[in-house]
C-alpha cells in the first residue's frame, strides 16, 4: 500500500478508527448512559448528571486520548526521522522524565493545592527544563550520538530526582499523586486540562509537521541534507521544540506514557514506503489509536484499582522493543 | 575556460589539526576536473567545502562571483549537486523516492511534484540507465546499481556543477567505467564535474584537468600529463607509473613502489 490511493486509504481507515473510538469513549463508562443520552449530555440539553458525565468526564477523556497520542505517534516519527534510528521515541531525549519530575515537584511542595494550573504548569517546566539542558549538554554539536547520549543523562537525572522526592516525599498520599504522574493515566482528567495543554500541542505539531522533507533529506544522511539546501541547525532545533512542546504538555496532564512513539511509526512505516514525511501526519493518527485503543482496554480489563494506561502502554510496548533490538542488532552493530 | 566556481585560500581546521590549508581551485562549465592525491590529502574536505556542507575556517568559496555565504542555501543547492562517498541511505526507500529527493532544492515548501520534477526524475534514471529499477527497493540493489541511483540522485537536481567523491570505490571495473562515462557525457553537454579519484588510470583517461593535493595542499594543477609526471607521481604516491597510449588515449598505470 504505497501509492496515493493507499495513502489516501490508510488515513482513512485511521480517522475511521478515532472516530469508532470517540464514540465507544462517549458511550461507554461506570454509569450506564443511553446513546440519546449521551447526544443530550454532549450538547449541553440533557440531565444534569448526563451533562456532567459526557462533558466534563468522558470527553476529556477520549480528546485527552486523542491528542496526547497524536503528540506521542507524531514526535515517535519525527524524532526516528531525525536520528534515523527506528528504536528512537520521546522518552530518549529526557523530555517524557523530566515532565514527569516537574509534576512530582509540584506535589512534593505542595503547589498543586494553590491552583489547578500549577501542576500541569510543572510538567511543561520539566520539558523545557529537559531541552534547555539538552543544548547545554550537546551545545552547537548536531550529531545524533550526542543528543542521544544527553537524553539518557537527561533521563537519568529525572528519574533519580524522581525517586528522591517520593522517597523524601511528606505523606502517603503525596506518593500515590506523584505515582500517578510516573505512571501515566487519562483518568479523571478535565477540561481545564484539555484546554490548558491544547495550544502547546497544537505549536508542538506544527513545529514537527512541517519537518517532513528535512527529515526526507536526512534520509540520505546530515551532509547530503545539508547539499540539498536544508539548514540542519534549524531543523534540529524546531524537531527538538517541537517534541518538547507536545510530548512534554502531553505528560503534563496525562503522566508518562511510554513506547506509543516508539511503536507505531515502526509499525506504520511500511504501509508509507518507509518516506519520513508521509509517516509524520499517520504516525500521529496511529498514536491517537493507539493510545485510545490502550484506555479502553485498561478500562475493561476490570481490575481494581484500574489498571495505569502507561503501565499497560509500557507492558506492552517493552517486549516489542526488546523485538525491535533483536531485529535491529545487526545493524546497530 | 571561464571558472564560475571557485574556492580562494581555503584553510580547514578540525581542533588543532589544519586538514586542508589554502587550497585553491576553479571550475568551469563542462570540464571534468580530477582530485587525486594519498589518502589525508584533502581531497574530500576541499570537496565539502565547495559543496557547502562544511564551512572553511579561512578563505572563501564563490559561484559565479557570489559568495557562498550570500547563496541562499535552496538555490546554491540547485547549482551545485554533491554525491557523498559511499552514500547512504538510511530507510529502505524505492529507487523512484529516493531520486526524488533530488529535486528536494526545486521544490516550493508547500506544494507537491509538478509535472518539470517527474520529467527529471525520469530523465535522470534514464540517462543512467537505470529506468528499469524505479520500483525497486534501494536497499536490494547490487553495488553498481546503487552507484548508478545515487548519481541519478544527484543528476535529478539538474545541477550546473557537480561533485562526485569517489563514485566507482568498490565497484567493479565496467561500473567504473560506466560512471566515469557517464560523468563524461555530462561535461560533453556543459555540466562542470570535479570528481574524487584515486584510481589514476581512470584520471588519466576521463579528466580534462587534474588537482593534486598532498598533506592538505595543493601541489599541482593544470593538465593530465603535467600532473601525473613521473617526478609528481613518485614524491606524492610514493610510487612508478607506467605511461604510454592506447586507443589514442592517455594510459597511466600504478606499477611499483618507487
Amino acid at each position: 500500500m504505497t501509492g496515493r490511493m493507499g495513502f489516501f486509504l490508510l488515513h482513512g481507515v485511521l480517522l475511521a478508527a478515532i472516530a469508532a473510538l470517540l464514540a465507544w469513549n462517549l458511550g461507554n463508562g461506570y454509569v450506564p448512559l443511553s446513546a440519546a443520552e449521551v447526544w443530550s449530555g454532549l450538547i449541553g440539553d440533557g440531565t444534569e448528571t448526563a451533562n456532567l458525565i459526557v462533558r466534563e468526564i468522558r470527553l476529556p477523556r477520549a480528546l485527552l486520548g486523542l491528542t496526547v497520542g497524536f503528540s506521542l505517534g507524531l514526535s515517535g516519527a519525527a524524532l526516528q526521522g531525525l536520528l534515523r534510528n527506528p528504536l528512537a521515541e520521546p522518552g530518549l531525549l529526557g523530555v517524557s522524565s523530566m515532565a514527569g519530575l516537574g509534576a512530582v515537584v509540584a506535589i512534593y511542595f505542595g503547589w498543586a493545592a494553590y491552583s489547578d494550573l500549577l501542576l500541569p504548569g510543572a510538567g511543561m517546566l520539566g520539558a523545557f527544563v529537559a531541552v534547555g539542558i539538552l543544548f547545554l549538554l550537546a551545545g552547537r554539536e548536531t550529531g545524533v550520538l550526542t543528543v542521544i547520549l544527553a537524553g539518557v543523562a537527561i533521563s537519568s537525572l529525572a528519574i533519580a530526582l524522581t525517586s528522591l522526592a517520593m522517597n523524601l516525599a511528606p505523606s502517603p498520599w503525596a506518593v500515590t499523586e506523584m505515582l500517578f504522574w510516573v505512571m501515566g493515566s487519562l483518568k479523571d482528567r478535565s477540561t481545564t486540562d484539555l484546554w490548558l495543554s491544547l495550544p502547546f500541542m497544537i505549536a508542538g505539531w506544527a513545529l514537527l509537521l512541517s519537518s517532513g522533507r528535512a527529515l526526507d533529506a536526512l534520509t540520505l544522511g546530515e551532509e547530503t541534507a545539508r547539499s540539498l539546501g536544508i539548514g540542519l541547525r534549524g531543523v534540529n532545533l524546531r524537531l527538538i521544540c517541537g517534541t518538547a512542546l507536545c510530548v512534554g504538555a502531553g505528560t503534563a496532564v496525562a503522566g508518562s506514557i511510554a513506547f506509543v512513539g516508539l511503536v507505531v511509526p515502526h509499525l506504520l512505516r511500511p504501509l508509507v514506503a518507509h518516506r519520513p514525511s508521509r509517516l509524520l501526519w499517520v504516525s500521529g493518527l496511529g498514536g491517537a489509536v493507539l493510545t485510545m485503543s490502550a484506555d479502553i482496554a485498561v478500562r475493561s480489563l476490570g481490575t481494581h484499582p484500574e489498571m495505569n494506561l502507561g503501565v499497560f502502554t509500557a507492558v506492552i510496548g517493552a517486549p516489542f522493543f526488546l523485538y525491535l533490538i533483536l531485529k535491529t542488532r545487526r545493524i546497530m552493530r | 575556460m571561464n571558472r564560475e566556481l571557485i574556492a580562494e585560500t581555503v584553510t580547514v581546521r578540525h581542533g588543532r589539526a589544519e586538514v586542508l590549508s589554502h587550497a585553491d581551485f576553479g571550475l568551469g562549465a563542462g570540464e571534468v576536473v580530477g582530485l587525486i592525491g594519498p589518502n589525508g590529502a584533502g581531497k574530500t574536505t576541499l570537496l565539502k567545502a565547495i559543496a557547502g556542507v562544511i564551512a572553511p575556517t579561512l578563505g572563501t568559496v564563490s559561484l559565479q562571483g557570489r559568495a557562498l555565504a550570500d547563496w541562499p542555501r535552496r538555490a546554491y543547492a540547485r547549482r551545485v549537486g554533491y554525491l557523498a562517498q559511499a552514500a547512504v541511505v538510511h530507510w529502505p526507500l524505492t529507487v523512484e523516492h529516493l531520486v526524488t529527493l533530488g529535486r528536494l532544492p526545486h521544490r516550493d515548501p508547500f506544494r507537491g511534484l509538478r509535472p518539470a520534477d517527474a520529467a527529471a526524475v525520469s530523465a535522470a534514471l534514464a540517462q543512467v540507465d537505470a529506468s528499469h529499477l524505479r520500483e525497486r527497493v534501494v536497499t536490494t540493489l547490487s553495488g553498481g546499481e546503487r552507484a548508478r541511483v545515487m548519481l541519478a540522485r544527484v543528476l535529478a537536481g539538474e545541477p550546473r556543477f557537480l561533485l562526485a567523491d569517489e563514485p566507482g570505490t568498490g565497484l567493479d571495473p565496467a561500473h567504473q567505467l560506466r560512471i566515469m562515462s557517464h560523468l563524461r557525457d555530462l561535461a560533453r553537454r556543459g555540466c562542470g564535474v570535479v570528481v574524487v579519484l584515486h584510481d589514476l588510470t581512470l584520471a588519466t583517461r576521463f579528466c580534462d584537468r587534474l588537482v593534486m593535493l598532498d598533506g592538505g595542499r595543493v601541489v599541482a594543477d593544470g593538465p593530465v600529463g603535467d600532473v601525473l609526471s613521473a617526478g609528481h607521481v613518485r614524491s606524492v604516491f610514493g610510487v612508478r607509473c607506467v605511461t604510454g597510449e592506447y586507443e589514442g588515449e592517455p594510459l597511466l598505470v600504478p606499477w611499483a613502489v618507487a
